[in-house]
């Protein structure tokens, strides 16, 4: 990064630790469930049994003589006050959905779905109520298999589509058919990712509070997008924006879940707005499993053709994406189909490429993002077809990814598929990879192992991740989702800095990396920076947290700002003095001459100046102390990364399990603010990755039932399995913004099931087996041995 | 989920207790250490018109050392049982299982009879006292009974106790075996067994002269398989025999799926840990230490 | 028949302040202690049991407090993560948690730090597997949970340094 004062006060690249985590770990955090108000009543949903059904008749004339009960609200009178949603990207060329409203009307259109709300004094006692509400259904033909959605016998969901397809893209670049004729090797394989759910411990929780006397809505919310979330409320319930407050305390946890629009939410919403008090409601796990927003469910058949030469020469590849039964709002919910399709064999930029990828509608949860979007099911087609080629021609799998990676001199690069890469560090991060864990020896270990008869393997997924995303994604589509941040910051009488930003805290660190980056420019120290996020009355207008851009694009509008603070700081000095601004530097909170490294004047004393005593200041000058600064990425659609992972693993034949004996991440995300917060993060998404790849599934029944929705069923990671994790960094830099961050957040959970799966597909080789389902249990394990017996 | 309205109750006593039951009726359930109640509780699976809650009865919550073997109240704790040197001498293949029960705070409050009473078909402590052959000692207001660990369990979450019953204790008798292994396959630590496995045997030297084995977490209850245990038996105790006998493991027996594992895979999972308990038994026998 | 919910007295120790309330029937302690007594560092990730975010001692054992009724606490000690957190072995895992970067969310991490608390006792160093399976019933999603066993670590280190 460029910075012509320097700084023994640079605090950018040290591994500061988080000043706002004491606060967490003694118990004081504040989530949106700590928060209790007068008058506050609670909401509990009577949810669909049924995956698709007729709503024929509710009543609930039992359940409102249950203690404690307020009010019950139906579908028909949230949507009398607030308008329908359609999440439709309009630049995804034939995407299609229909309208609707937070609680079903006419149908109930996945197990779970919310029908009615009930409202008492306590949750407990809504619940009692929400058992006494009766519902007629009649139960429909739910659609549930993904690979027949389209198929002329399935039922279509919505017959004014005329089709179950919500989106589909196709891409034909290439000679693809004469390369696969000319191939030396063709690797073919199907694979399944199996649903997901992101299971943060926090559940999802809002508290709404409108108060009729000046129409004015407040809003506690765990969110990542406080800012999107005024727009939304604002709009669809026809309150002012000038009169709507979103405030997100604590995050307990999101990885994407609490960035969409959920019914179950918006209708405590509404009905605050009818009640005229605030009403909280709390996702219960079950509710949980249920109702929040699903991912990486996918179907795929995929071909790589290789040259005896290990060159690849092409692939081709087909994608069904499961969703919901509408696209999600307000980001679409085909945005992991979009990733897959751009991103099969972007990193060695193959450029003869056909693919498909089809998103359709099912009677199942809605659908949208999850951390590191549709680049985890991109990495596993291409990286098993890759490792899968090494190991036929005989190649060392390392070297047969350098020798097909783009090259490095070739940035930027643009894909047949359509984005372009600014620049990676492919090749630097095998390279650091195979000495951070010795793969010469591991190789040796592993073949000993084999030869006593012990099933180890080794598996690599080198990732591309994208970041920084810009407004291509999601606005350009007419989505009021913004991909620009500002920040503002001040210098108070004291000589404190006062910070606040449009991004937002849910455990990264952005309270931290907005301070090291302020108190950086500002030579202050960190004790001396107040960071104040999320909060819509105190915070700047911006995207929040989304796509990995907290710290690339938020950090930059906070670095710009403070550089510009920082200008204005100089600048009153100057006039004071009587001196040349650019004389002056700023160190340890005082303003000094850089000739003479000589103390002109502390931050207190200009602040006071500017605050208390304009008599001082001579006359058509007014000092500004507070400073506003927006940024947008407009170079490229994202800002790609990339890294590479890899898995050791035994694997015990007869019971199908799986020790994970280590995991190594090499991530490039360019500049690194704080190594400290980045690298812990990173083994948090490698250990979802291998919740993927061994554990997690949302299983559904024929009928549409989810048959596993509690934490007795759903398996999530947890301490005793998982292994210790080595973390190592290669670097490339970004233009595209002076601090030259770029995004890291999501990068351990893109190459982390790819790593594993190959891992256990290497550890299998001796019995000719392999598995192509994720996730991996023991079971299909034993299955795929026992097939091939 | 929060839990339904319900009555509670405290007894100080087992003729409280009693009293409390015939008065709330059958919906009444016991609150002992609440462990696999409360979750069914907030869950909304059950709607009990009253829960009386025995954890103050002292006599419940002793482990004695009797002339017939050794005597473990119903309300003992896991962790206690964990920590208690009597057990871990008198009944070694308990002291060994518990660790597997769970995670610590989940064993703080556990009762050794209500693990029993909820008869999880996965659940440990159901199948070491099936090992044992302990004595479920059984009260109501009309007298007390005693009830072989054979005839207890009947099926998922059913046991012999009847409306009215209480467990007051479990009796370990005393035994001649030797050597002990106990064997749990879980996706992860302190999970339910996805098979689960508790051999008692009885050698002198290393000639097999008894033994008792019972699978857990295949069926609705724990179970025993005598037929393995005589083909064991019929032979010699060496590592050639147990790998041709142990492919009969379960062989008569109704196995059952679960969510992540159909019968057939249960079965070659409960064939493949017998195996492994065998040897382990063997080496145990081997090396001569009782 | 109706299920009727009745008020229970109890008179418990909750972080060293003598309580005397009535309590509903069916409330959990969990609750109890959020609610009434504004006791929120323990936090409800699943009311089932499983997740252990919950977590709070009672009479000096890890407890899940969902899995209790408020009812239950007559007569005993409880202590959350407010009551411990001031000095001692608590805040010694507090501060080996900041310096490890042991939490993210923070969600987790109260009934983390208690849980952690019982394995930090033991007089031999445990070894990182132990360490895992001593936090193996605590769902964490943020970190890898290397982190949190590397603060444990981090605790043995400064004892040893101090012998």
């Amino acid at each position: 990064m460029n910075n012509s004062s320097n700084a023994p006060h640079e605090l950018i690249g040290k591994p500061v630790i988080r000043q706002e985590l004491r606060r967490l770990l003694e118990g004081k955090g504040c989530y949106v469930d700590d928060i209790q108000l007068p008058r506050l009543c609670h909401v509990a949903f009577v949810r669909s049994p049924h995956a698709h059904a007729k709503i024929l008749d509710i009543r609930f004339d039992q359940a409102m003589k249950v203690n404690g009960v307020i009010k019950i609200v139906k579908g028909e009178d949230i949507a009398a006050i607030c308008k329908p949603y359609m999440g439709i990207l309009s630049h995804l060329e034939g995407m299609k959905s229909v309208p609707h409203f937070p609680l079903a009307m006419d149908r109930a259109m996945w197990h779970g779905h919310p029908v009615v709300a009930v409202v008492a004094q306590t949750r407990a006692q809504a619940e009692d109520a929400a058992e006494l509400v009766e519902i007629d259904y009649e139960p429909l033909t739910p659609v549930v298999d993904e690979e027949l959605a389209l198929d002329s016998q399935t039922p279509i969901l919505h017959p004014e589509l005329g089709t179950n397809l919500c989106w589909e893209r196709t891409i034909d670049e290439g000679e693809v058919d004469l390369a696969f004729k000319n191939a030396a090797v063709v690797i073919e394989e199907k694979l399944r990712t199996g649903r997901h759910t992101h299971v943060t411990l926090e559940p999802r929780a809002i508290i709404a509070n409108y108060v009729s006397s000046d129409q004015q809505l407040e809003v506690w919310q765990s969110t990542q997008v406080p800012h999107m979330m005024h727009w939304i409320l604002s709009h669809h319930f026809g309150i002012p924006e000038s009169h709507v407050r979103i405030k997100s305390p604590d995050v307990g946890g999101s990885f994407g879940l609490k960035i969409h629009v959920y019914g179950d939410e918006m209708a405590t919403v509404g009905v605050s707005i009818l009640l005229g008090r605030p009403v909280k409601y709390v996702a219960d796990r079950l509710e949980s499993f249920l109702s929040d927003y699903h991912a990486r469910d996918h179907h795929i058949h995929a071909k790589m053709a290789v040259s005896k030469e290990g060159k690849i020469l092409a692939i081709e590849m087909d994608d069904i994406q499961s969703m919901g039964p509408y696209a999600s709002y307000p980001r679409g919910g085909v945005n992991e189909a979009r990733q897959v399709i751009n991103l099969v064999g972007a990193a060695y930029g193959v450029s003869a490429y056909r693919a498909r990828t089809r998103a359709v509608f099912q009677n199942k949860s809605m659908y949208g993002q999850y951390r590191s979007v549709g680049r985890p099911i991109a990495c596993l087609i291409t990286e098993s077809l890759i490792e899968r080629a090494a190991a036929q021609l005989g190649l060392d799998p390392l070297e047969f990814r350098k020798n097909n990676y783009i090259p490095a001199k070739a940035y930027p690069y643009k894909l047949v598929s359509g984005p372009s890469i600014e620049i990676l560090s492919q090749h630097e991060s095998v390279d650091q990879l195979r000495v951070l864990m010795n793969y010469e020896e591991l190789l040796k270990e592993k073949n000993l192992y084999r030869e006593k008869g012990v099933l180890r393997g080794i598996g690599f997924a080198s990732f591309l991740e994208t970041s920084s995303p810009s407004s291509t994604m999601y606005g350009k589509g007419g989505a009021s989702i913004s991909a620009a941040d500002t920040a503002t910051i001040s210098l108070l009488p004291t000589g404190s800095i006062f910070c606040t930003a449009s991004i937002n805290e849910f455990g990264q660190g952005a309270q931290t990396i907005a301070a090291q980056i302020t108190a950086s420019v500002l030579q202050v120290p960190l004790e001396g920076v107040r960071v104040v996020l999320g909060d819509t009355d105190a915070s700047p207008y911006g995207g929040g947290n989304y796509g990995s851009r907290g710290t690339s694009i938020g950090g930059e509008a906070i670095l710009q700002t403070a550089k510009a603070l920082k200008q204005n700081i100089l600048e009153f000095a100057a006039k004071l003095f009587s001196l040349d601004p650019s004389t002056l530097g700023l160190q340890d909170g005082y303003v000094i001459r850089l000739d003479q490294h000589q103390q002109l004047i502390s931050f207190e004393d200009l602040a006071r100046q500017a605050y208390f005593n304009h008599e001082k200041i001579p006359k058509g000058f007014t000092p500004e102390l507070t400073v506003s600064r927006s940024f947008a990425q407009r170079d490229f659609d994202g800002v790609f990364t990339n890294g590479i992972q890899a898995s050791y693993v035994e694997l015990d034949p007869e019971t199908g399990y799986v020790k994970l004996l280590k995991h190594w991440v090499l991530e490039d995300v360019g500049v690194v603010v704080n190594p400290l917060l980045l690298d812990e993060q990173i083994r948090g998404g490698v250990i979802q990755g291998i919740g993927a790849a061994l554990y997690e599934q949302c299983l559904y029944s024929e009928q549409g039932q989810l048959m596993n929705g509690s934490l007795v069923d759903y398996l999530v990671p947890m301490a005793c399995e998982m292994p210790d994790i080595v973390v190592g960094h290669t670097f490339s830099a970004t233009k595209t913004s002076e601090l030259g961050a770029k995004g890291g957040g999501e990068g351990g959970v893109a190459g982390s099931s790819a790593a594993v799966f190959n891992a256990i597909n290497d550890a299998l080789k001796p019995l000719n087996v392999y598995v192509n389902e994720l996730p991996i249990t023991p079971a299909k394990i034993i299955q795929a041995i026992q097939q091939k017996a | 989920m929060k839990s339904p309205n319900f009555t509670y109750c405290r007894a100080k006593s087992i003729p409280e207790v009693f009293e409390l039951m015939d008065y709330y009726g059958e919906d009444a359930r016991i609150l002992a250490g609440g462990q696999s109640l409360m979750p069914t509780l907030n869950m909304r699976l059950s709607s009990p018109t009253a829960l009386i809650d025995i954890n103050h009865i002292s006599e419940l919550k002793n482990i004695q050392e009797q002339s017939l073997g050794l005597s473990i109240g119903a309300l003992v704790r896991h962790y206690q049982i964990e920590t208690s040197e009597v057990v871990a001498k008198h009944i070694p293949l308990l002291h060994e299982a518990m660790p597997h029960v769970a995670h610590s705070a989940i064993r703080s409050r556990g009762t050794f009879g209500g693990s029993l009473a909820f008869a999880d078909p996965a659940a440990e402590i159901p199948a070491i006292t099936l090992a044992l052959e302990g004595v479920i000692h059984v009260c109501s207001k009309t007298g007390e009974r005693q009830i072989a660990a054979q005839d207890f369990f009947h099926g998922l979450y059913s046991t012999a106790l009847e409306h009215g019953e209480i467990i007051r204790s479990v009796l370990f008798p005393k035994n001649t075996y030797s050597h002990f292994v106990f064997k749990e396959l879980t996706r992860r630590q302190g999970d339910y067994a996805t098979v689960g496995i508790a051999i008692a045997a009885e050698f002198q030297g290393t000639q097999l002269i008894k033994i008792r084995i019972i699978y857990f977490g295949v069926s609705d209850r724990p179970i025993v398989d005598n037929h393995l245990a005589l083909e064991l038996m019929n032979g010699r105790f060496d590592q050639e025999n147990i790998l041709k006998i142990a492919k009969f493991a379960g062989q008569e027996m109704d196995i059952s799926s679960d969510i992540y594992h159909d019968a057939e895979i249960k079965r070659h999972l409960l064939k493949v840990m017998v195996k492994r308990a065998l040897l382990d038994l063997l080496g145990k026998a081997c090396n001569g230490a009782i | 028949m109706a299920q009727f919910e009745n008020q229970i007295e109890v008179e418990t120790l909750i972080n060293g302040e003598v309580v005397h309330r009535q309590v509903s029937s069916r409330m959990h302690l969990g609750d109890f202690l959020r609610i009434e007594m504004g006791l929120s560092g323990l936090h409800l990730g699943c009311e089932h049991g499983v997740c252990g975010a919950c977590t709070v001692l009672v009479d000096g054992l890890l407890v899940r407090s969902c899995l209790m009724l408020a009812a239950q606490i007559h007569g005993c000690k409880v202590q959350t993560i407010e009551g411990v957190v001031e000095s001692g072995a608590a805040k010694q895992m507090v501060d080996a948690f900041q310096k490890k970067n042991a939490a993210q969310c923070g969600f987790c991490s109260p009934a983390m730090i208690l849980t952690t608390l019982e394995i930090a006792k033991k007089s031999i160093r445990p070894t990182r597997e132990q360490i895992r399976e001593a936090i193996s019933g605590n769902y964490c999603r943020c970190t890898g949970y290397q982190a949190i066993v590397d603060a444990v670590e981090d605790v043995f280190d400064q004892k040893e340094n101090k012998q």
